[in-house]
């Protein structure tokens, strides 16, 4: 679901229904690490293009080792009946909405819908607070958010190179038409916005 | 005339607290009436709000419960009673031999054997043991002898094979058990039993326990860890994965967190490309300030742990890569450890982060080490196995004795069962097999809480059944669990109206023999 709420605001998501499962976006040796030697699944080949960007529900599933990423966040180990998710946090899952690939795509992928949709500053973080949060951003959180983002936009047009960097993150590639600075500024505060206690736990 | 007992009006004022009912289910209704005790004193003017406080409250607790126990002022106690009586070891390191080494190979001297070699092991030994797919049809059980000499070590005078010449160096330190014994005859369900009590998954593991029930002992790293050596592909390496660590029913910040042998040891620890950490931290401010707005609007404490965690996270960000920079190690832990350790991933190396970790606070570490499995090419595997591990146990415990850490750390080292005294396959003078044995096989622990240079328990002339002081998975759970200051009887968590217990349901012993 986490997973999921990200690529959908983030304007990644795949609408296909059904089909074979997918590999999307693991680090490396996951599977090395606990096959057998003899095993099929020894050796993790991610796909690409859509397969990216599917819901949760049809990533493929090792049970020896689970996506780490949706591991971290309780996903049932299916080797036994699960009457009820556990709902935990941990540090391990703030990194991960933090700094997978998963979530920095889709942060920037939300800071360019955004801004495609145009308006003033202001709008823009309303747009993303209706986005995430159902809702408007009230005065003080529009205020931090705010103050963030001419912090984050003097920080990357000082250094056009992590802006780079950063906007490049994922195999979807950014909007040429918006400068880069300004796209890594906005994907910083799509970020911020996604590790919201308000949109992970509500 | 006697009313009914629970009415409000009865002027014999019997409550539910006079029948006879279960303690357990006494200390419940208590919770229970204090709040109706609570509603009835300030039922005229409790407001929603104060209703809203009331409820706040409850959840809180529950919450710090959840996250982990916390001390109460000054007694050295937390909140769930524990420990139960002080502690002898504050932390502990699992060195563990996944696929099962070969007792008889290892620590189990039996000189008569050489004797017999070839000859068929007596039926009566065997008795009704089930015997695997792998050897269940052999024609023959031919006794296979170990094929390297013993010698005795130390003042104690233990027997050590050849194959382990610095464990040898070390015995006088050690405490073995060489009559533990198993239910288990086949690894899944033997290394879960090892690990979690239980033949099933699902149950929470040893770690998990000790972190939930002991909590935390420092701020930037996380109070259980899990680290695997890398895998030599030559050996037959059985699989292990998060069932082992797992917490279960126990919430699953109480699970192992894995540090990985390949790369970054922690996953999505590094920041993305382009932000660097005066970044990430002004984004966790603004974060962390949203987040503070949200708890004064909303007021539930999920908001709070968010916060804390989003804290640890940054944190370790830095205290990860402080742990595995090795760079200060001074030159007499590379003499200690061998140059081996200076490469990630190899357990040498994980014995190092395990003596780092001690050091740093972590409750406690487990390190995997697959490739024990050994079925066949006993005399070809079994020296590379052996110098895999040898001189990073002994350096481990060596270090930590040297650096005092070893007066309150309890060191383990155990695979989840033995191997047979038969040969598996073909036996010559060259080599042979061993297939799962469950009966009996030898561990052995060191340090905190446990007698050094004893030697406990006894197999019989095959090494094949105890004859004096069996030691169950479960005795050896409840022993740990001691050391570490928790009665196992006590040390339950209610889940399907069960009493969970790391060594139920079965009754389990503290092994007596063995503790300071």
């Amino acid at each position: 679901m986490v997973r999921d709420i990200a690529l959908q605001s983030g304007n990644l998501l795949v609408r296909q229904i059904g089909g074979p499962s997918v590999k999307p976006y693991q680090p490396p040796s996951i599977w090395e690490q606990v096959s057998y030697p003899t095993s099929d699944t020894v050796h993790y080949a991610q796909e690409h293009g859509d397969a990216l960007h599917r819901r949760s529900m049809y990533t493929y599933v090792k049970r020896m080792a689970p996506l780490p990423n949706m591991d971290a966040f309780d996903a049932p180990t299916r080797d036994t009946v699960c009457t009820r998710r556990q709902r935990t946090d941990t540090p391990l899952q703030a990194l991960i909405t933090m700094n997978d690939v998963q979530w920095v795509e889709a942060a920037r992928g939300l800071a360019e819908r955004v801004i495609r949709a145009g308006g003033s500053q202001e709008q823009r973080i309303d747009r993303m607070g209706l986005i995430l949060l159902s809702r408007v951003p009230p005065p003080p959180m529009a205020a931090v958010l705010e103050k963030s983002l001419s912090e984050m936009q003097k920080r990357y047009a000082a250094n056009p190179k992590d802006a780079h960097a950063l906007v490049s993150i994922g195999e979807k590639k950014p909007d040429s038409s918006i400068p880069e600075p300004e796209l890594a500024a906005w994907a910083m505060i799509a970020s911020e916005m996604l590790n919201l206690d308000e949109t992970l736990n509500k | 005339m006697k009313q009914h007992p629970l009415c409000s009006d009865c002027e014999d004022k019997i409550t539910p607290m006079d029948l006879p009912i279960p303690s357990g289910l006494k200390k419940e209704w208590a919770t229970c009436e204090s709040r109706r005790q609570f509603l009835g004193r300030t039922g005229k003017v409790l407001g929603w709000a104060a209703l809203a406080g009331l409820f706040g409250e409850a959840s809180l607790n529950y919450r710090a419960l959840a996250s982990g126990p916390n001390l109460q002022a000054g007694s050295g106690i937390n909140n769930l009673g524990l420990p139960h009586f002080a502690p002898k070891a504050k932390r502990a390191i699992y060195l563990f031999m996944s696929g099962a080494p070969p007792q008889i190979d290892l620590f189990d001297y039996k000189p008569n054997l050489a004797a017999q070699f070839n000859n068929d092991m007596p039926a009566s030994v065997r008795g009704n043991q089930q015997l695997t797919g792998m050897t269940a049809g052999q024609a023959r059980f031919p006794i296979a002898p170990a094929h390297w000499p013993f010698k005795q070590y130390g003042q104690t005078g233990t027997w050590i094979s050849d194959l382990l010449p610095y464990t040898a160096r070390m015995v006088d330190d050690l405490t073995f058990i060489k009559s533990t014994n198993t239910d288990a005859i086949n690894h899944e369900p033997a290394i879960m039993l090892m690990n979690t009590g239980n033949m099933n998954a699902g149950k929470p593991c040893l770690g998990a326990w000790l972190a939930y029930g002991l909590g935390s002992m420092n701020d930037n790293l996380p109070t259980f860890v899990v680290l695997q050596t890398k895998t030599n592909p030559k050996e037959n390496n059985q699989p292990v994965s998060s069932r082992l660590w797992s917490s279960g029913f126990l919430s699953s910040e109480f699970a192992g967190v894995g540090l990985r042998s390949v790369g970054d040891p922690v996953l999505y620890l590094q920041d993305p490309a382009g932000v660097d950490r005066q970044t990430r931290r002004k984004m966790l401010d603004a974060v962390e300030e949203i987040n503070r707005q949200t708890l004064a609007e909303v007021g539930d404490p999920e908001t709070n742990s968010r916060i804390a965690q989003y804290e640890m996270a940054y944190r370790m960000q830095s205290s990860v890569p402080e742990l595995t920079d090795l760079s200060k190690e001074p030159e007499s832990t590379w003499d200690l450890y061998g140059p081996e350790a200076k490469e990630p991933g190899t357990f040498a190396y994980n014995c190092l982060l395990a003596r780092r970790m001690a050091e740093r606070g972590v409750r406690f570490t487990q390190i995997y080490k697959r490739g024990w499995d050994v079925h066949d090419n006993v005399v070809g595997n079994l020296p590379v196995l052996c110098g895999e591990t040898d001189r990073g146990s002994y350096a481990l415990v060596t270090d930590l004795k040297r650096r005092g850490l070893l007066d309150d750390t309890l060191v383990i080292w155990a695979g989840e069962f033995g191997r047979t005294v038969y040969s598996q396959g073909g036996l010559s003078q060259e080599n042979y097999g061993r297939d799962h044995h469950p009966r009996c096989f030898t561990v052995w622990m060191a340090g905190a809480g446990v007698r050094p240079g004893v030697t406990y328990g006894e197999t019989d002339e095959y090494s094949y059944n105890v004859v004096k002081d069996p030691v169950h998975v479960r005795d050896f759970n409840a022993t740990i669990l001691h050391c570490l200051g928790i009665d196992h009887n006590k040390f339950a968590y209610k889940f399907q109206g069960l009493d969970q217990k790391l060594t139920s349901p079965v009754p389990a012993f503290v092994v007596q023999g063995i503790l300071t």
